[in-house]
């Protein structure tokens, strides 16, 4: 890369914290916990709107993980979101009712949040969706991983977004609260990805799953990118770009193998496809607050409730990390 | 007689308390030593916990770094120390603070009983060089190292390449071999003592202290030149992986370790709970196993290497993208037939080749507008959708894929020059496709269309024949070996042998299933098409010579064979 591009990516990344910064002033404390932090902790950072059935199971999840300390910013919930967070002894939540999308859908709250909290610790950046598996993930903690990432003196750790769906219709794929909702969604798309090398930030852009294969047809180059960094040795100075698929400097997006061997990866389990999934897209559409024109959620209102199933014949039940990484999804590296 | 260990440790010494301890239960004399660099307050607490026990003691702490002399000084004076204050220890090993015991330390007593004066060190000479993983070998001993790696990196490769390029060559002293092996060694009281008394020793010493990484060469390199027994391997069980650091072990790994033929293993993560436990556990029963080689941790090794290094061919994952420069397009990931041209000659010639071979027959699968998997499928293995528009989005990555997800049994598929010259060049390039290249095919196409129009007739010949030049062009230029061409008229003539060539070719290894028949389209107008065709300056002679029935005609004329019936 050239001195003039390097430069450039240098003033981008520079924007984007001051861009973060001044949105960051959005975002009020309503409960504070962070005095708490302890400097081994992992600590966790997600934006949610009104996600309070997934909450339960979602912290139950990470803290089984490894996860110590958990920072929400709360976009004007009114479903009980804030008050189910407020009384876990781990959580710290800010609070706003600015644009989301005028935030880079989330990313710059994220950005000023993680700047302030998330430097020198390893952090885990989801939606509550999103259940990350990593290498050894059934009997080894993240612990563990970040422990033989920092010996390896890796910084950033990659994963794919494996959309998870059920036999059943979408919207007749029932949540319960505080179940493993992968118990639900077992089924996943085992061998449809394509990706591409973004030549600017160097970052894979995967595409495919069942997403791009019902949702998506007549457009497929629209379809979700499914690339994502959720575990970073977070630092002053970096930042998210676009959702978690990259970040700047663009040497954190380097969590692949150019020369044919396999990096250590994981994937991130989506458990979107519940019935829960329809009155948010039409919330959602209403909103308009969603990426590129919310064209996802269109596309989610047009074929949900009409008895649309993302399983197909080819669809594979879900076992576990072993199986996505027999299937190539993922890979344990030289994690031994 | 009895065992003495040396611990050397430096971090997490809760773990080294509690694996000093285990190894005292069983009266072994343990000698610890803590990097000065270790914060005091936790020495202090191991020292108070420890202090009692009769059985072990500590050194004075030098501050010790990594690839430095500071580090063999530390544990020559830790051996020193346990053997003047234990005179009786029949054998010295040394261990780091992250070692566990993965026999009973009473099984190591008693095996080292059984081999009085035996010396158990890996030591492989330097210049045979490839005990080293991912760093400097022979070199370590014929350059000067002046800087830390760590905290001087730059200066520290500036000077390795300053000496290489003067062809820099040290010294070896005299009565030394270079030889490296692990600095996990357990040697017999006789050869220590026999090392400490060298009179070369403060010589061995300063050249040893210019050296790099000196832990792992001193002792073996000396251990040669004293010992009078020695078995070429070490007591305990350390991996390097591919970057040359070492593998941890947690607590799925238990079973494996169960297995191994060592009495120590290393490293073994600090949070590692349930094999702390049962490694230090008072419960250990005896193991009867034999000092066998292990295979599960071999394999796991062998495994991992080849998954960081090598990778899965055929596989893109968001850990897996080789460089342009590396795999000139995505790799496939094994053979499969690629059948160009024959799309216009049989009726059903898929059906039959997956009849007769074993093959999954894929018909055109990159046919514009439409994608013609096996049977016609509209989702195949994996989830790949028969939409043409997702397939264009990244067809070659589409192929890889499909391949990948059918890897238990072979696969093949059509194409035409017409489909996509982008895919033509790519199964061209692909060691892995077989192709079978049936030459002036698009001539049958065009004779399948029926172009009345002549001046789209004239275009379309000028495209497909600028396409097939192309594609033998691109042939030539990959110098491929795996291709068969077959002409239209000898297949014509004689379609018995010529598909038995095509399916020897295909599935050498497969016992040809015989009994399906294949029958040719409707060629009856095709002589005259070709007359037609020559008219307008297309060259048919790649199809070969003509004969004199093609299918679908009725033989009017009387040809020589049947007019000598007659």
């Amino acid at each position: 890369m050239g001195v003039f591009r390097s430069y450039q990516l240098r003033m981008e990344r520079r924007r984007r914290r001051l861009r973060a910064f001044r949105k960051g002033r959005e975002l009020r404390p309503h409960t504070d916990r962070t005095a708490k932090i302890k400097p081994r902790d992992i600590i966790l950072f997600t934006v949610v709107r009104n996600e309070k059935p997934r909450l339960s199971y979602f912290l139950k999840y990470y803290r089984k993980l490894g996860v110590s300390k958990f920072i929400f910013v709360d976009n004007d919930s009114d479903d009980g979101t804030r008050e189910y967070l407020e009384a876990q002894p781990d959580t710290s939540i800010w609070v706003t009712d600015a644009s989301y999308k005028r935030a880079h859908f989330g990313v710059d709250w994220l950005n000023d949040l993680l700047r302030r909290y998330g430097s020198g610790h390893w952090v885990v950046v989801v939606d509550v969706d999103e259940f990350f598996v990593f290498p050894h993930s059934d009997t080894r903690n993240l612990r563990a991983l970040t422990d033989w990432l920092d010996a390896s003196s890796v910084k950033s750790f990659g994963a794919m977004l494996l959309d998870m769906y059920s036999q059943r219709p979408v919207e007749k794929t029932p949540y319960r609260s505080g179940t493993d909702p992968i118990n639900k969604l077992e089924y996943f798309d085992p061998g449809n990805y394509t990706m591409k090398r973004n030549k600017k930030y160097g970052n894979l852009w995967v595409q495919g799953g069942p997403r791009q294969r019902i949702f998506f047809e007549d457009m497929p180059e629209k379809a979700p990118a499914l690339n994502k960094i959720p575990l970073v040795k977070w630092q002053k100075g970096y930042v998210y770009v676009s959702s978690t698929h990259n970040l700047l400097p663009r040497g954190l997006n380097l969590v692949y193998d150019e020369w044919g061997g396999e990096k250590a990866s994981g994937c991130l389990l989506h458990a979107k496809f519940l019935d829960i999934l329809r009155n948010k897209a039409l919330e959602e559409l209403d909103r308009k607050q969603h990426y590129a024109a919310s064209r996802e959620y269109e596309a989610y209102s047009k074929k949900i409730g009409t008895g649309t199933r993302l399983w197909s014949e080819t669809s594979v039940k879900y076992e576990g990390w072993r199986q996505l990484e027999e299937l190539g999804l993922m890979s344990s590296g030289n994690w031994i | 007689m009895t065992v003495g260990i040396i611990i050397l440790a430096h971090e997490h010494l809760h773990r080294t308390r509690a694996l000093a301890k285990a190894i005292a239960s069983r009266k072994v004399k343990v000698m610890i030593h803590v990097d000065a660099g270790t914060n005091d307050a936790a020495f202090d607490d191991l020292r108070r916990g420890l202090e009692k026990n009769a059985h072990i003691d500590f050194c004075a702490r030098l501050p010790c770094e990594w690839g430095r002399f500071s580090l063999v000084r530390a544990g020559m004076n830790a051996a020193d120390a346990l053997m003047s204050r234990w005179p009786n220890v029949s054998h010295v090993m040394q261990i780091s603070g992250s070692c566990l015991p993965v026999r009973p330390i009473g099984e190591l007593v008693e095996f080292l009983e059984r081999h009085p004066g035996r010396d158990f060190v890996e030591s492989v000479p330097a210049h045979e060089g490839n005990w080293v993983v991912d760093g400097l070998c022979s070199e370590r001993f014929t350059l000067y190292f002046p800087f830390s790696f760590k905290r001087q990196r730059m200066l520290f490769d500036a000077a390795v390449e300053l000496q290489r390029r003067l062809g820099f060559s040290r010294r070896i002293p005299s009565g030394i071999k270079p030889h490296l092996g692990s600095q996990w060694w357990c040697l017999s009281k006789r050869t220590l003592k026999a090392i400490f008394a060298d009179p070369a020793l403060p010589e061995y010493d300063r050249y040893f202290s210019k050296c790099w990484i000196p832990d792992e060469g001193y002792l073996p390199t000396l251990a040669q030149k004293h010992s009078k027994d020695m078995v070429c391997r070490s007591l305990t069980l350390s991996r390097f992986d591919d970057q040359g650091k070492p593998h941890l072990f947690y607590d799925d790994h238990r079973d494996m370790l169960e297995q191994t033929d060592h009495f120590f293993a290393r490293k073994i993560w600090h949070g590692a709970d349930k094999l702390y436990h049962h490694f230090l556990g008072k419960k250990r029963s005896k193991t009867d196993r034999p000092l066998e080689t292990e295979f599960g941790l071999d394999l796991l090794f062998e495994e991992a290497r080849a998954r960081r290094c090598g990778g899965r061919k055929g596989r893109l994952t968001v850990g897996r993208f080789p460089a342009a420069a590396h795999e000139r397009q995505p790799s496939t990931v094994g053979r499969y037939g690629s059948f160009v041209g024959f799309g216009h000659l049989f009726d059903g010639f898929e059906g039959w080749l997956s009849k007769t071979t074993g093959t999954v027959a894929h018909g055109r699968l990159f046919k514009k507008n439409a994608v013609h998997f096996a049977q016609e499928q509209q989702v195949m293995c994996g989830g790949i959708s028969a939409n043409p528009r997702i397939r264009d989005h990244n067809p070659e990555q589409f192929l890889c894929n499909l391949l990948w997800n059918i890897q238990d049994r072979h696969q093949s598929l059509m194409l035409e020059l017409s489909d996509s010259t982008r895919m033509c060049e790519f199964v061209i390039n692909d060691p892995n496709a077989q192709l079978f290249v049936m030459r002036g095919g698009w001539i049958l196409e065009l004779f399948a269309r029926n172009i009345k129009d002549l001046k789209l007739l004239k275009n379309q010949v000028r495209r497909l024949a600028k396409a097939e030049a192309a594609f033998e062009r691109e042939v030539e230029k990959s110098a491929r070996g795996n291709l068969t061409y077959i002409s239209l008229f000898d297949i014509v003539t004689d379609p018995d042998r010529v598909l038995l060539d095509i399916q020897k070719t295909l599935r050498p290894e497969v016992d040809l299933r015989p009994g399906a028949s294949l029958a040719f389209r409707d060629l009856s107008g095709l002589r005259d098409y070709l007359i037609a065709l020559q008219s307008i300056g297309v060259d048919t002679s790649v199809l070969g010579t003509i004969p004199h029935v093609l299918p679908g005609e009725v033989p009017l004329v009387a040809t020589p064979e049947t007019a000598a019936l007659g």
